[in-house]
């Protein structure tokens, strides 16, 4: 636990849309699928998912839709839209701007 | 695109709200179902892992929040939330929201009640008339009434086109006796109109609903007589007919076309006295006797007002000057006037587009009165509420703490609390409306008999509507929002522990509770005294002694010129009806007025006394009342000095070179003549001179003032053209021998054709004009109390709010052996400190209004100056409110001194 980042703030959307981008999946999915993919680092509060989630439904660029899980339960879907991959690329582009900003000008050495 | 998709997203949220709560419940269960499973998977049992599932979930309640909320919607969604919640909690004290809504609807229905009664008539334009805003009407000099006029000046006013777009002439209050044709044998009915001139519809801007209106282009002198009816005449009385164009009327027994009939609502300009029928100057004298003797062409004929539209670009000033000047130069002209001798402008210009054409000057003074007025109410109304509001924010420290602890966001509470207060204030506003509308049924009811009748538009229209529930909601907001910041400021840790009995930190020194409570107690004391100054001042001597039974007399009117008949054949009458009645074996004494006994509904003239060459004669306003023979003693009123008129001054003939006797009352008789004897005194007025023959006591008119009243005697002009109410009969009888239908059944023998007006006892007359004062001396203390009874619920709120904050106080003092005196003591201690602060500024706020108000305009000025110099009243109101005050202090301070120590101290 102890080597658990905490997440920046705006930066769980970006985490879910990237989740989401591997194919369709369930609020539990997209965690698991989060933890996965960061490599356990991130710690995220599970019922924070969820307000996340509504936002990103309510600006369209999440779509859902109930089916059934891989445990044989119902679970309610999530998949990208158009508008959600665009924003996926967008998101992500700044973010790596960002990320190699702030690591350039913490990597300085003074002169 | 994305707008219309997030919008229909919104739309279906709420209309499937509860579907959609239902699948975030399923979607948040099958979260936790699954990661159970996997739990499982790992070897917990079944309920531990689902235990354990939960608790890794995190507040399930904040996220649902959150959920809703990210989920959209939420504006409308959540204020529906907010009110249900309100409306639940209101339920569960319901004592609490009675006082709150009854304080609510009762500033809100007065406010709306002095909006729809006073301001929309003092300040809405007159409907239908295009050109309202530049409509102006004058008056003499600058307090006087509006100024009647010659037709040929009129005629000289249109000439000025640089200042006018158009001059009209009319005269308004005009009785008809109307007939409706195919009704050959129904009585006559009486309807008021106006007598115009042809361009006066396009001097108003008006635009006819049907037919045509009037038009100097169409109307010319000798054309058959046509007539223009209002909408309402229209409605009321020809049941709307389809076929009214064309039709015709009989007016005063003539012959009038309908040609036109005006749009709806239109009453004619001074529409506080609804005009039914608009007949033009050009119709021949038989159909108005006011046409008669060629009144537009004599220059001494002041007849008609002149309504006068601007010319753009024209400012009241300019034309005021403009108009003094053209006057001036009239005057002279005219060696007919000779008594005016006064510097200054001769015309003050009004704007005329109201119902009521009121003086610029006064404008301002009129508007701050009731702005003042309403907004006292109604801060009065805000301010209890607030307090009350305040005290139970407090009281909800505990639950609030709990839900800020919990998650909920500061702002959530606050809306919350605020939609709380527009909740209480809205039904607040439900109520007022409801109280507006019964008081303007009432003071409708309630209203004084005139002669013309008068029309005050007391119909709650949507603006009315709308300034109440917008008043509502502005009171709900502002009233709540300190409030609620307050109790949402909480630390969260001592509020928990300590829970509501938690003491604010700004406790003793001048907190905003405080100040509220002194502006309450002082705002109170300012509504009660200013009310209390005007029903002392309207009350004051209300009672008129008639030194006989007032029900064995009766008043009844003839207008037997309306009935056809000539001004000769309608003196005839009157000389022999007296007569006739007495010997029927009837009356005992019987008179003729041109006016009902004690009116209050005359105008007062200028009159000077006539002092020898050289000095200047000093012009005093009098009341003039015209009555016949025998007027006094049948009112039984002796005359103090000289004689009454007698039947030869009744028939002599007035022309303007004899001298006419007249009888002054004390007041009249001291004010031209000092103490000496005024017998064979003369006095003149700017047509004539008048001998003293007779003075008789002051007697009270129905609203109790007793003011300068010069009697002239009735003679054959007010026969041939009797004033707007006709000749009133005073006729007493022994009491219980008569009856009303003895005097119809004589007065038919004479003519069956003579329509009988206004047929009552004296008592029945002076009752309804004492109901309409006793209505608005009621109206007045209502709201004197209202303001008492607010403060009164106020303090008793704050002081239980104090009591209760103070529990673990007063428990250790009488622990520790206080006594309850002392406990009494120290709350009421604070009481009365706010009560005396708040006694003193509110007295002297009133007799600075008092001031203000009376400096501002003359019409309060008797009241106030009655009120203000009453003992009574300046000693008692401010006890009575103390009293009131200090008892509601009193109530829940005793019960802090029953409190049980132990038990409190538990409590805590």
């Amino acid at each position: 636990m102890a080597d658990q980042a905490q997440l920046l703030p705006g930066t769980l959307d970006l985490l879910i849309l990237r989740a989401v981008s591997l194919g369709p999946l369930h609020g539990y999915g997209i965690l698991l699928r989060i933890e996965q993919i960061s490599g356990n680092a991130l710690l995220i509060e599970q019922g924070a998912l969820y307000p996340g989630l509504f936002r990103l439904v309510r600006q369209g660029l999440l779509k859902a839709s109930w089916g059934t899980s891989e445990n044989n339960r119902r679970a309610k879907f999530y998949e990208l839209t158009a508008a959600g991959r665009k924003r996926l690329r967008h998101e992500t582009d700044n973010w790596n701007r960002l990320v190699t900003a702030i690591a350039a000008a913490l990597a300085a050495q003074p002169s | 695109m994305k707008l219309l998709d997030s919008l229909r997203f919104r739309i279906a949220t709420l209309f499937h709200r509860s579907q959609m709560y239902a699948e975030m419940e399923e979607e948040l269960r099958s979260h936790i179902q699954h990661r159970a499973d996997d739990l499982e998977r790992s070897g917990l049992p079944r309920t531990e892992a689902e235990r354990r599932a939960r608790v890794e979930f995190g507040g399930q309640v904040r996220y649902k929040e959150e959920c809703r909320e990210a989920a959209g919607g939420t504006l409308i969604e959540s204020f529906l939330q907010d009110v249900r919640f309100a409306l639940r909690l209101l339920r569960k004290s319901p004592g609490f929201a009675l006082v709150a809504i009854i304080s609510m609807g009762l500033g809100i229905g007065l406010t709306t009640n002095v909006y729809s009664s006073k301001w929309a008539m003092l300040f809405r334009e007159l409907p239908a008339a295009a050109n309202a805003k530049h409509l102006v009407m004058f008056q003499e000099s600058a307090d006087g009434d509006l100024a009647p006029v010659s037709y040929y000046y009129i005629e000289q006013y249109r000439e000025q086109k640089s200042l006018f777009a158009g001059v009209a002439a009319f005269k308004t209050g005009v009785p008809f006796n109307v007939t409706f044709q195919g009704d050959l044998n129904a009585k006559p009915e009486r309807v008021f109109g106006q007598l115009v001139s042809p361009d006066y519809f396009s001097v108003l801007g008006v635009q006819p609903q049907q037919g045509r209106l009037l038009s100097p282009t169409v109307d010319k002198p000798g054309d058959a007589p046509v007539v223009v009816i209002s909408d309402r005449f229209w409605r009321n009385r020809l049941n709307s007919s389809p076929n009214t164009l064309g039709q015709i009327l009989r007016l005063n027994g003539q012959i009038a076309t309908i040609v036109g009939i005006t749009p709806k609502d239109f009453n004619g300009a001074l529409g506080i006295k609804p005009s039914e029928l608009f007949v033009p100057i050009t119709a021949p004298a038989a159909l108005a006797p006011e046409l008669a003797n060629d009144v537009l062409h004599q220059r001494s004929a002041k007849e008609f007002l002149a309504l006068m539209c601007l010319s753009p670009g024209v400012t009241m000033d300019s034309a005021e000057a403009g108009l003094d000047a053209i006057t001036r130069r009239l005057d002279e002209q005219d060696l007919l006037s000779p008594v005016r001798i006064d510097k200054g402008r001769r015309v003050t210009l009004l704007p005329a587009g109201t119902s009521i054409p009121i003086p610029r000057k006064l404008k301002p003074a009129l508007i701050g009165f009731f702005l003042a007025l309403m907004g006292l109410i109604i801060t009065l109304a805000c301010m209890n509420l607030a307090n009350m509001l305040m005290a139970r924010g407090a009281n909800r420290r505990k639950e609030l703490a709990i839900r800020l602890a919990v998650g909920a966001s500061r702002f959530r509470l606050v809306r919350q609390m605020v939609s709380e207060g527009i909740v209480l204030s809205l039904l607040g506003g439900v109520a007022g409306f409801a109280l507006a509308y019964g008081l303007g049924a009432l003071n409708a009811h309630f209203m004084p008999p005139m002669t013309v009748p008068i029309e005050f538009n007391f119909s709650l229209d949507w603006s009315a509507a709308a300034f109440a529930f917008g008043l509502a909601i502005v009171c709900g907001i502002g009233l709540s929002l300190a409030p609620a910041l307050q109790a949402t400021k909480a630390d969260l840790t001592p509020a928990l522990k300590e829970g509501s009995a938690l003491q604010l930190p700004a406790y003793r020194r001048i907190g905003l509770r405080n100040l509220l409570m002194v502006a309450q107690v002082a705002a109170s004391l300012m509504l009660l005294l200013m009310t209390g100054f005007l029903v002392i001042g309207i009350s004051k001597g209300t009672s008129i002694e008639t030194k006989f039974d007032p029900n064995t007399m009766y008043l009844l009117s003839l207008d037997p010129v309306r009935d056809g008949y000539s001004p000769e054949k309608a003196q005839a009458l009157f000389e022999k009806l007296p007569e006739q009645l007495k010997t029927a074996g009837l009356m005992r004494s019987i008179a003729l007025a041109a006016q009902p006994p004690f009116t209050s509904d005359v105008e007062p003239t200028q009159l000077s006394a006539e002092v020898s060459p050289g000095s200047s004669p000093v012009l005093r306003p009098v009341l003039e009342e015209i009555v016949g023979a025998g007027y006094f003693a049948t009112l039984n009123e002796p005359m103090l000095a000289g004689r009454e008129f007698e039947e030869p001054d009744q028939r002599s003939r007035a022309d303007a070179s004899k001298t006419l006797p007249a009888v002054l009352n004390e007041s009249a008789a001291r004010g031209f003549f000092g103490d000496g004897n005024a017998i064979g005194k003369r006095v003149r007025d700017d047509k004539r001179s008048y001998e003293v023959v007779g003075v008789v006591h002051d007697m009270k008119d129905v609203q109790g003032f007793s003011q300068s009243i010069i009697y002239l005697p009735l003679t054959s002009r007010d026969f041939a053209r009797p004033p707007a109410g006709g000749i009133t009969i005073l006729a007493r009888s022994e009491a219980g021998t008569d009856t009303p239908s003895g005097i119809r059944s004589e007065i038919t023998l004479i003519d069956p054709n003579l329509n009988i007006f206004n047929m009552q006892t004296l008592g029945a007359y002076l009752d309804r004009s004492r109901s309409a004062l006793r209505f608005s001396i009621q109206t007045y203390g209502g709201i004197g109390v209202f303001g008492l009874v607010l403060a009164a619920i106020g303090l008793a709120g704050v002081t239980a709010y104090a009591v209760a904050q103070r529990r673990k106080e007063i428990a250790i003092r009488t622990a520790l052996g206080a006594s309850r005196v002392q406990v009494l003591g120290l709350v009421l201690r604070e009481g009365a400190a706010l009560v005396s602060a708040g006694t003193v500024l509110g007295f002297l706020g009133a007799m600075g209004l008092a001031k203000i108000v009376s400096a501002l305009a003359n019409m309060f000025v008797d009241a106030l100056k009655v009120g203000t110099n009453d003992p009574r009243l300046l000693v008692g109101a401010p006890l009575l409110l103390a009293a009131v005050a200090m008892l509601s202090c009193y109530v829940p301070a005793r019960r802090s001194a029953q409190l049980d120590p132990l038990k409190a101290l538990r409590d805590e």
